[in-house]
């Protein structure tokens, strides 16, 4: 126990300003679950990526007995898509939408056992997407169908059983996302929930002069001379006023009807826009997977391609915002914290979230502006969506940088993580306002610029965002803190490996290098030992998280972490948090 | 004769896309910057930066940018670049206008992993020739149907790898895939894959040769001569 005491450096400097409603050990066990099997796939799934790093190394574009090392790397590609989408970004969404489900929402979530299996069936579709690429699956991590049936000599590449075990892991993952989705409404549909209104935006006032706010509401609640004070109770909501409050739709209502209609916790709101938009992107996936099991006996003539493209791009668009919505709930809450504001309901955190909901699910179409057989319309209002998406994500962005402006940040790990995030979310963002455009999408779909933009927009977005969140949870989950110094070896070598490895990407790609080639061509091969730099150094990274997770969960917690940790949750006025209603 | 005209010959191309990419990260960068230097400056409350209403300002201003994109790009959208030479076609009185006889058709069959490529009205037999030759300045409808699996059709600005992108559309089984282009210079096109299908996928290239105008239509070299051809791919591998 000394020698922990010795040996461990603070982190944070401040305890994390989370609520103080203490979440069943039971769901704080699952939430463990979930980062030890996200990390175990990262680092399986990253070292998948090293591999085809090191093929396009070394690969000239000639040599035809290389043949078999193409069949590998297109496994290699296959298998690292799905499970870095599957089993590590989607399994943050999970973890923390779990988490924030029972933490924000101050009850136990609805369906715990559900929420197990979801965990389960999680890992089992990981291990058959491994076990079908050992089979050296290699259709994509996207599965264009009917790729996935004539793979050209299949001797050398894969046969129909591969394919089979492929679609059966696309299935678990239907239903684990499926699952998840449903114990969000089930928890947050039903019941109380605690809610606050937008006038308490006025509570955090005080100006230089230390002037007395004029509101009688404001005046009867409000201690000037003490920490502020976050006025929540818990209502159980009509569903007309659930569904406005939880879409953040009461946030555009006239100033004296928001002041008086609920608003739930941000983070609330975040975690139900991304499972109602992930409910209504998933029988996009079981349709194209219906259409692959009926299309394995005849699969050049029996099924309608383009529509199967379609449905696979209507699910796999909520796909890349399912990773990222949650977290954005939680940076809400959590930048002006450790910029030392307490903004419980401020509006524009709330305003963006009815544009996210729609928008998410109406731009699916740009993944498919190259189809010309589509009908216009689709891919005019697929453009329309997708330069509208870049409205509320502006206003995000602005918003969390306008609480950090001159805000005495406290610069710790969780905020660094997050910033970073940030930066990486908006540089892909930039890009996404090209390739949305359709007709600028000619010279870019298809390029190295796509790997570019979902790196910057997946791996240093939600994937930083996340761990910002494992290191201010953790203490909240174990009574322990993560280690700062391999912490900030962490964060310094993602940042400098990701973005490395991202930017250089969408820069060869604007040159006119093609993805998907296991061969890169000539012209190229200055940038490849570039990119097997940076991603040697986002893996080393990883191992450090790993690291660190791993002694962090062996070693027992000190007598400083443990009175923390009491103090946090026996003695809520500590941080001024008081229950009922003013 | 009417001409495609795409982004690029709106000045939006693929280079002058990665240029403004690179500006606007450079300044999203300086932004972040600034924003993380503030913090050791003293503190400004939140209700004397909400009196700004910076966001409200900021919504208005990014709006007009996405309205101002969305406008300035209508004209390279697909059917309205295609529009120029198409029109002509939706009268069927005009079947054989001047416009329909100027208008070259290239028919392309796609499989794993070749391009085979003939002109309509060429002397070349359908779907014998792995190269094909067109006409500077005048439009080429090029239709493309696979046998198998998804291609991309891709043309590039040039004969060689290193080339940006010219156009590109998907090659879906089952269907007439459509795509309107003029080109505006003579020279060697290199043709590439651009839909992931199959392991020969990096090798699945041709070349389509844009003879100047006054050049008659000459039958494309069968023996390659001194033609910067990509070695190794024009006929396809594993046909």
């Amino acid at each position: 126990m000394q020698k922990a005491e010795k040996e461990q450096s603070s982190y944070p400097k401040i305890p994390p300003p989370l609520p103080e409603y203490d979440i069943s050990p039971e769901l704080k066990k699952l939430v463990i679950m979930f980062m030890g099997a996200m990390l175990i796939n990262f680092l399986i799934a990253g070292s998948l990526a090293i591999g085809m790093r090191i093929i396009q190394t070394d690969v000239p574009i000639y040599k035809v007995d290389l043949i078999p090392q193409n069949v590998l790397w297109y496994a290699l590609l296959t298998a690292h898509g799905q499970v870095m989408f599957f089993g590590v970004i989607s399994a943050n969404t999970l973890w923390f939408g779990y988490y924030a489900l029972s933490k924000w929402g101050r009850k136990p979530i609805s369906g715990m056992k559900w929420a197990k299996a979801s965990f389960w069936i999680m890992e089992a579709a990981v291990i058959l997407i491994f076990i079908a690429a050992l089979s050296g699956f290699g259709a994509g991590w996207y599965n264009l169908m009917p790729l996935t049936f004539l793979p050209g000599t299949p001797q050398m590449s894969w046969g129909m059983m591969a394919a089979v075990l492929f679609l059966v892991a696309d299935l678990l993952v239907g239903i684990f996302l499926t699952i998840f989705c449903l114990v969000v409404f089930a928890t947050l549909l039903r019941g109380k929930l605690p809610t606050g209104t937008q006038i308490f935006e006025y509570m955090h006032e005080r100006d230089e002069k230390d002037r007395k706010h004029e509101d009688p509401l404001v005046i009867e609640n409000q201690d000037a001379t003490k920490v502020e004070k976050e006025f929540v109770h818990e209502e159980n909501l009509s569903p007309s006023v659930r569904w406005i409050s939880l879409l953040g739709i009461n946030s555009w209502f006239p100033k004296k009807l928001r002041d008086i209609h609920p608003a739930v916790p941000i983070v609330l709101v975040s975690v139900f826009v991304t499972a109602l938009v992930q409910i209504v992107g998933n029988p996009g996936l079981f349709f194209q997977l219906a259409q692959g099991f009926l299309s394995l006996q005849n699969p050049i003539n029996s099924a309608n391609w383009l529509l199967t493209k379609n449905a696979w791009w209507f699910f796999a668009h909520p796909i890349v915002y399912f990773p990222l919505l949650v977290f954005l709930g939680a940076i809400y809450f959590i930048a002006p914290r450790y910029g030392k504001e307490r903004i419980t309901f401020w509006k524009w955190n709330y305003r963006t979230w009815p544009f996210y909901a729609a928008f998410s699910v109406l731009v699916f179409s740009h993944h498919v502006f190259m189809d010309m057989p589509n009908p216009a319309w689709l891919q005019i209002v697929s453009q329309t969506a997708s330069l509208g998406i870049v409205w509320p994500s502006s206003i995000t962005i602005i918003t969390i940088l306008l609480f950090a402006w001159r805000s005495k940040v406290s610069w710790n790990i969780t905020s660094r993580f997050y910033f970073a995030g940030l930066a990486g979310w908006m540089f892909g963002g930039f890009q996404g306002t090209e390739t949305g455009m359709w007709g600028a999408d000619i010279y870019l779909h298809n390029t190295m610029s796509m790997p570019g933009h979902i790196h910057l927009i997946l791996l240093l977005g939600p994937l930083l965002f996340a761990f910002a969140i494992m290191y201010a949870i953790i203490p909240d989950l174990t009574k322990k803190k993560m280690n700062k110094t391999l912490g900030e070896i962490h964060f310094w070598l993602t940042l400098f490996g990701g973005f490395g490895f991202a930017l250089l990407f969408v820069f060869i790609g604007g040159q006119g290098a093609i993805r998907r080639e296991a061969s890169m061509p000539g012209a190229f091969d200055w940038a490849m030992p570039w990119l097997l730099f940076f991603a040697l150094n986002i893996g080393l990274a990883q191992f450090v998280l790993v690291y660190n997770f791993v002694k962090t969960l062996k070693r027992k917690p000190t007598r400083q972490e443990i009175s923390e940790y009491d103090k946090l949750h026996e003695n809520p006025k500590a941080l001024g948090i008081t229950e009922g209603a003013p | 004769m009417n001409s495609v005209n795409l982004a690029a010959e709106y000045g939006w191309g693929p280079n002058h896309l990665l240029y403004l990419l690179i500006i606007v990260i450079i300044v999203g960068a300086a932004g972040f910057l600034i924003v993380m230097l503030t913090s050791r400056m003293k503190k400004q409350t939140f209700t004397s930066k909400k009196k700004y209403h910076f966001e409200r300002y900021w919504a208005i201003f990014v709006a007009a940018v996405l309205i101002y994109l969305w406008v300035s790009s209508y004209p390279w959208m697909p059917p309205v670049a295609f529009s120029s030479v198409t029109s002509g076609q939706q009268n069927q009185q005009q079947e054989h206008s001047p416009q329909q006889q100027q208008m070259q058709v290239v028919n392309i069959t796609a499989g794993q992993w070749f391009w085979l490529m003939n002109k309509y009205g060429s002397h070349t037999p359908f779907g014998q020739s792995p190269h094909v030759t067109v006409n500077v300045g005048q439009p080429v409808k090029f239709i493309a149907r696979s046998i198998d699996v998804n291609h991309g059709f891709g043309i590039f600005a040039g004969p060689t790898d290193g080339s940006p992108i010219l156009l590109q559309m998907q090659v879906i089984p089952g269907m007439d895939n459509v795509f309107y282009y003029t080109f505006k210079h003579p020279g060697i096109y290199l043709v590439r894959c651009l839909e992931y299908c199959g392991y020969a996928h990096p090798y699945m290239t041709s070349i389509i040769q844009v003879l100047p105008s006054g050049a008659g239509n000459p039958a494309f070299p069968s023996t390659g001569g001194s033609s910067p051809v990509v070695a190794g791919g024009g006929a396809g591998v594993g046909v």
